[in-house]
């Protein structure tokens, strides 16, 4: 994995607290990737939308099945876990690496959080009979919240690679923020899931 | 850690933690949990949900120092978001009310 | 796209006039890759013609419909079936060139060969499932169209999952291609491109809910999800990998390192 320290766009390789004042932060790639991704979802948000007003009865029923609670909850621990993850990219920054490895570390736990509310979660709607195939909203509950959930799996691979390189002697902040942008990414894609899944009546 | 820097994160999140405790309240608010069509409540969910991603992308994601691409992007990709949830939103409402 | 030939013409070595057009073309250095790249166009074009315009079976029809309307879709499709799927058969073979092309790109990388080698391995055998057994298929439906209702039906679903069914090793490739890309130090492809790779094996995971519904307009094999807005996805990504596998060709320079930056690179 060390190849990877090759950084697509190193030319914004900064270390210390002085920034310019118009730097992109991580990788000009990684940004594509997240609008990509930002897009694709908007198109099946979109969807949702759409089949929805097609029987809105159903699906607020469907609605209150699900545990509007353990949602707040899943909110909360992503949006901490921006917070910690925000915090390690500035530790890194300013070379702090004892802070940034802890933040990290911190970010990893939370995500594990997510990961075990989400699976009582399911097995909670699985055990009172709701499936993917029950009904329009159970297939889309479902359908959203497994691709965030691959979202969120395929994140421990990019916060892995952020602390391996908080290890390095020479660490490369590019790639560390390219770990934290995707990271946020998985924050708040959930939080449009959460509101459409949770809140919107 | 730059203090100054620390303590915005901090007030970040506390604002973002803030807004969802205050979505959950207002859902709870009556007897029991409300369900039922609500075109109100639901632009709203809809309009702070995407000021949530906002904050997310401009503090934690650093998109306010980015060169005015990335900017615009992300400011684009939040208007079409709101346009695409909120348009078959209220013109089902609309037809469901005639 | 149409300028390459060109470019294969002014490009040195030219050897002195004299020489037919087609050896001054062999001397080219990149006369192989080039033939590859446009192998690999001709191929894209048969198939985008006749799975959308001949055979017209993209977009899916419906997994929903009962069997009259099954039987009735393929005596409305016989002869397009027919027609569209024996070019199929004459030029499914020249896959082989794009696969070998993208192997190649990833033989040009500073990786192991095992990313090559596995590449090509895994899409010689999606080949025959995701093309060769949809046609089969189609083909037998559509041949006989006096055969017992109930086996034209079966024929239909058979066709239609057989072609869903490549999508797992679809996505193992792009995920190959993926690492290849994000691991490489010979500047082969920009990195944006290998996640784009992932959007890519991403929307292969999506098409999974196919199997689990026959009738939902939004998750079945011709579902909204499912199939247009993959398809999206799709269509971008084979555009973005032809223009970058041509790029490729124009950069290469035979060697062992990075790979020169050329006039039109930038990202």
């Amino acid at each position: 994995m060390t190849n990877l320290a090759i950084p697509a766009g190193a030319r914004n390789a900064t270390s210390g607290t002085a920034r310019p004042a118009r730097t992109l932060p991580a990788t000009p790639d990684i940004w594509f990737f997240v609008f990509f991704e930002a897009f694709l979802f908007t198109a099946y948000f979109t969807v949702y939308m759409v089949r929805r007003t097609q029987d809105v009865g159903l699906f607020l029923q469907s609605q209150a099945q699900l545990s509007l609670a353990t949602g707040v909850v899943n909110t909360l621990i992503l949006l901490v876990s921006s917070w910690s993850m925000a915090r390690c990219v500035q530790a890194a920054r300013e070379g702090s690496m004892q802070a940034a490895l802890r933040n990290a570390f911190l970010t990893i736990g939370f995500a594990l959080a997510f990961l075990i509310v989400k699976v009582s979660e399911w097995t909670v709607e699985i055990e009172k009979g709701f499936s993917f195939t029950t009904n329009g909203f159970f297939a889309f509950y479902y359908f959203l919240t497994a691709i965030h959930f691959i979202h969120l799996l395929i994140g421990f691979i990019f916060l892995g690679v952020v602390v391996h390189q908080l290890r390095q002697p020479v660490r490369s902040q590019p790639l560390i923020e390219t770990g934290a942008t995707y990271w946020h990414m998985v924050d708040f894609l959930w939080i449009m899931i959460f509101a459409l899944l949770y809140l919107m009546r | 850690m730059n203090a100054a820097f620390e303590k915005r994160l901090g007030i970040v999140w506390a604002i973002l933690s803030a807004i969802t405790a205050a979505q959950y309240l207002v859902l709870t608010a009556g007897k029991g949990i409300l369900f039922a069509p609500n075109a109100a409540l639901t632009t709203s969910v809809i309009v702070v949900s995407l000021v949530k991603v906002r904050l997310i992308l401009r503090e934690f994601m650093d998109v306010r120092h980015a060169p005015a691409l990335l900017r615009r992007v992300a400011d684009i990709w939040l208007a079409v978001t709101a346009a695409s949830l909120l348009g078959p939103y209220l013109a089902g409402s609309l037809l469901w009310a005639s | 796209m149409t300028t390459a030939p060109v470019d294969m013409l002014q490009d040195p070595p030219v050897r002195p006039s004299g020489i037919g057009l087609l050896s001054r073309w062999r001397s080219h250095p990149k006369f192989e890759l080039w033939l590859a790249w446009w192998t690999m166009i001709v191929f894209y074009n048969f198939f985008f013609v006749i799975f959308f315009g001949v055979a017209r079976i993209q977009p899916p029809p419906d997994p929903a419909w009962d069997v009259p309307r099954v039987v009735e879709w393929f005596s409305s499709h016989h002869n397009g079936l027919l027609i569209g799927f024996s070019i199929t058969f004459v030029v499914a073979g020249l896959t082989v060139a794009a696969n070998a092309l993208i192997a190649y790109s990833m033989w040009r990388m500073s990786v192991s060969r095992a990313f090559a080698y596995t590449y090509i391995l895994i899409y010689s055998l999606s080949a025959v499932p995701g093309m060769l057994l949809t046609c089969i298929a189609l083909v037998v439906g559509a041949m006989r169209p006096d055969r017992d209702p109930e086996v034209i039906h079966w024929l239909y679903d058979f066709a239609f999952m057989a072609f869903d069914g490549t999508m797992g090793v679809f996505l193992i490739g792009s995920l190959i291609w993926m690492v290849a890309i994000l691991l490489d130090k010979n500047r082969v492809f920009p990195k944006w491109f290998g996640y784009l790779n992932l959007c890519n094996a991403l929307t292969e995971v999506v098409v999974a809910p196919a199997w689990l519904f026959n009738g939902d307009s939004t998750f079945a094999w011709h579902g909204t999800i499912t199939w247009w807005v993959d398809m999206v996805v799709f269509m971008t990504y084979t555009g973005a990998f032809i223009t970058l596998l041509k790029r490729m060709i124009e950069r290469e320079d035979f060697g062992n390192g990075p790979m020169p930056d050329g006039s039109s690179t930038a990202p």
